[in-house]
């Protein structure tokens, strides 16, 4: 079927826009975060395709304080991918790989937006992750991010923020499409069958006159196959740092982190600690990670709009769908023998099932 | 940068991936991937034509295109090639552009002034139907899929100027007709062979013709009943002679509302001019499906607007011309062209590929009639085919 982006040269195969490969499980993704400097105000969205699904689904959640306010909306994509709009909620490319806007119209929750976000640099393209279970792939995952500064207003519960280029909110958005579990789950799962793991870590940080970018995937016996630590000059290209090693403390009775400190080596071949102080914790539930009704790609009929709220303080016991967080972060970079440098960010996590150096076994034990 | 992704294109912003990498890359490690944009312009009155079209070659690292304009047995043709990077999204090449204005709507091409020819356009195409696709055409030579590509077409019309030798003629979207397309995948006649294959690896319509046969015509065209409606005969066949259909053969009647009714069966009484093949009239019957096992034969009457005119493809690189042909590395910024005074002197067909050429036609259904663009080529004698 044709549709609006088959005018465009930018075909990858023999087939219309509207069709990528044959795999159920791809999706193509804007994901946004943003805080203001002291972490008081923290949001959250994404808008995801599913072409094979023929679904498309949008999120916007603000935390304020101990209330996190969640705004969810689901469509029939109607194979058309260039109406990036769900319900209230619309994504439009102002300048693209450079700024992008977000809209939240009003609509009866009383939450609402109109946000633009401009990088601070060229979006960094992060490595390919492929990871099978025997011969079904898994994730097969290509992404950019992109560190930059929101502009604009939100409202929600009653506040009303505003940014500007005085005073604008910090933030990261990423671009990433391939194949990820999307929508309902495979009744028959895959052979060999596999435990459920995910060891993952995401460092966005802001300093005044750069980023910096981590990332770390770990398998169940604390091995690395995922991992990278970028640094970007406001203006310059991405450098690789090296040899990172990652020490993290959790809080008892969940896996929630109470600090990490990362060891690794600069581009000048300094060693350098770089201290993470987790503040204010962001549930990616909100936004549809992992969410049990409301999980990326899940056919909620032609048009469903949804909202609800949660309350940090009444979580109570860790759990589902409490894993997954984006928690506001300090974070400090001292090279050995050289100055502190001090800026601040996002913490992400989500540590599910077996980690053999932290002593965990099951999909959900705590220490 | 990552050795395995390649690089990040302002197309990556949007949600239109088909394969785990961006826009920079295709799915196919094939040098004859090829994504292609083509027009035919041609005034009502069968006194001028214009003809637009840009290549973009992921594989080979090249985007090419031409331009030209025909007026009487005179073709100018300019031909424009860069190297894609790193401006990989950008659709000009020296002095040829091509934008979307609003998409199956609306696309503006330019051609502005070169000294390579003395001709320039700025032009709208101006979709007057929906785009339709064609059958996928998939080749498959000696094991190879030499061929894997799909491409769809819109009718329409066009305004702006065109300018020959200073001359500025006003073009009017009331007194002149088009068609463009938009293809893409792995593609025949893009760059030069390899010379160590094995016979039979290079597709029938990509070998040498010498001494075989072949039927290839392809038309769409725009047709008005009474009442204003528009349909669009469409079809496309190449056959290489021999019982039984054509090797690949694609038709439809396309209607306005989108409807895209299957011709099972084009029987083409097609009369060719035997000094330069040129199509000059015809009648194709369509035969559809109808209730039941019967059958619903539609007869279409075909004619040339203008016995000389007919806009040659091969300068147009659909073909070796001048030691280039699409996807041909030319260089940073290769520019050049010619006039050629009389395209239809019988010499120049012994060349086959010179016989492809958009020829402005009347169509006519009964009592309804328009305009189409058909291409051919002709060698040897098939069942309905003249020579005159």
């Amino acid at each position: 079927m044709l549709t609006k982006a088959d005018e465009y040269p930018i075909h990858q195969t023999p087939d219309p826009i509207a069709y990528s490969g044959t795999d159920r499980n791809f999706y193509d993704r804007y994901f946004f975060n943003g805080h203001s400097p002291d972490g008081a105000v923290m949001f959250g969205a994404a808008m995801g395709i599913y072409p094979h699904l023929n679904i498309i689904d949008a999120a916007f959640s603000v935390k304020i304080g101990d209330v996190q306010h969640n705004l969810r909306a689901s469509r029939h994509l109607n194979m058309e991918r260039m109406d990036t709009f769900v319900g209230p909620i619309r994504v439009e490319v102002v300048e693209p790989l450079k700024a992008l806007r977000l809209i939240v119209e009003d609509n009866e929750h009383g939450i609402s937006a109109d946000l633009t976000i401009t990088g601070r640099h060229f979006p960094i393209e992060e490595k390919r992750t492929t990871k099978r279970v025997g011969p079904r792939v898994l994730q097969d995952v290509t992404r950019m991010t992109q560190m930059g500064r929101w502009t604009g207003w939100l409202k929600a519960g009653g506040h009303e923020f505003r940014f500007d280029e005085a005073n604008p909110a910090s933030g990261v958005r990423d671009r990433s499409w391939g194949v990820r579990a999307v929508g309902e789950r495979d009744p028959q799962v895959p052979v060999p069958v596999q435990d459920f793991q995910v060891w993952w870590y995401w460092l966005p940080v802001h300093f005044d006159d750069g980023v910096m970018l981590y990332l770390l995937n770990e398998d169940g016996d604390g091995k690395p196959w995922n991992e990278g630590l970028f640094t970007v000059s406001d203006g310059g290209d991405p450098v690789h740092w090296s040899e990172t090693a990652l020490d993290v403390s959790l809080w008892p009775g969940t896996r929630w982190p109470s600090g990490a400190t990362l060891t690794a080596r600069d581009p000048d071949g300094r060693r350098c600690t770089i201290t993470v102080e987790p503040g204010a914790r962001f549930f990616m539930s909100g936004i549809g990670y992992m969410h049990p009704e409301w999980n990326h790609g899940k056919n909620k009929g032609e048009l469903a709009i949804a909202y609800d709220e949660i309350r940090e303080s009444e979580v109570g016991a860790y759990g589902l769908p409490y894993q997954h967080v984006q928690a506001f972060a300090d974070v400090t970079v001292t090279p050995e023998g050289g100055e502190p440098r001090r800026g601040h960010g996002t913490f992400e996590y989500i540590l599910i099932g077996r980690h053999a150096p932290t002593g965990l076994e099951s999909l959900f034990d705590v220490p | 940068m990552i050795p395995t992704i390649g690089a990040l294109t302002d197309a990556d912003e949007w949600l239109n991936h088909q394969i785990v990498n961006t826009h920079a890359v295709v799915g196919s490690a094939d040098r004859a991937w090829t994504e292609k944009v083509w027009f035919m312009l041609a005034r009502k009155d069968g006194s001028m034509a214009a003809s637009f079209g840009l290549g973009k070659y992921a594989n080979r690292g090249v985007l090419d295109g031409f331009a030209g304009v025909q007026v009487g047995t005179t073709q100018r043709t300019l031909r424009a090639s860069r190297v894609l990077a790193p401006r990989l999204q950008d659709m000009d090449v020296g002095p040829l552009a091509y934008q979307i204005v609003e998409p199956f709507k609306a696309v503006w091409i330019a051609c502005a002034e070169n000294s390579a020819q003395p001709i320039s356009f700025d032009l709208t195409f101006h979709a007057t139907m929906p785009a339709f696709f064609e059958n996928r055409d998939v080749v498959i030579a000696g094991g190879r899929t030499a061929s894997d590509v799909i491409r769809y077409h819109q009718p329409g019309t066009v305004s702006g100027w065109i300018e020959i030798e200073g001359e500025r003629i006003a073009v009017d979207a009331d007194d002149w007709f088009g068609f463009r397309d938009h293809s893409w995948g792995v593609r025949e006649h893009v760059g030069k062979e390899p010379e160590d294959l094995v016979p039979g690896n290079l597709g029938a319509t990509g070998s040498d013709k010498d001494k075989s046969k072949y039927h290839f015509n392809w038309l769409v065209s725009q047709i008005e009943r009474p009442d204003g409606t528009r349909y669009d005969l469409a079809y496309y066949f190449r056959d290489f002679g021999g019982d039984g259909p054509p090797e690949f053969f694609t038709g439809h009647i396309n209607e306005s509302d989108g409807t895209q009714i299957p011709i099972l069966h084009l029987y083409p009484e097609i009369a060719y001019r035997s000094t330069d093949k040129a199509a000059m009239h015809g009648r194709v019957t369509a035969i559809l499906a109808g209730p039941g096992k019967s059958t619903v034969e539609r007869v279409f009457e075909i004619e040339a607007l203008d016995p000389e005119m007919g806009f040659r493809l091969l300068p147009g690189m659909y073909g070796a011309w001048k030691d280039q042909i699409h996807g041909s590395f030319k260089g940073e910024n290769f520019l050049d062209g010619e006039a050629i005074d009389d395209v239809n002197s019988a010499d120049k067909a012994e060349n086959y590929r010179w016989q492809i050429r958009d020829r402005p036609v009347r169509v006519r259904e009964g009592e309804n009639s328009g305009y189409g663009d058909m291409e051919s080529i002709i060698i040897g004698a098939y069942p309905g085919v003249t020579m005159v």
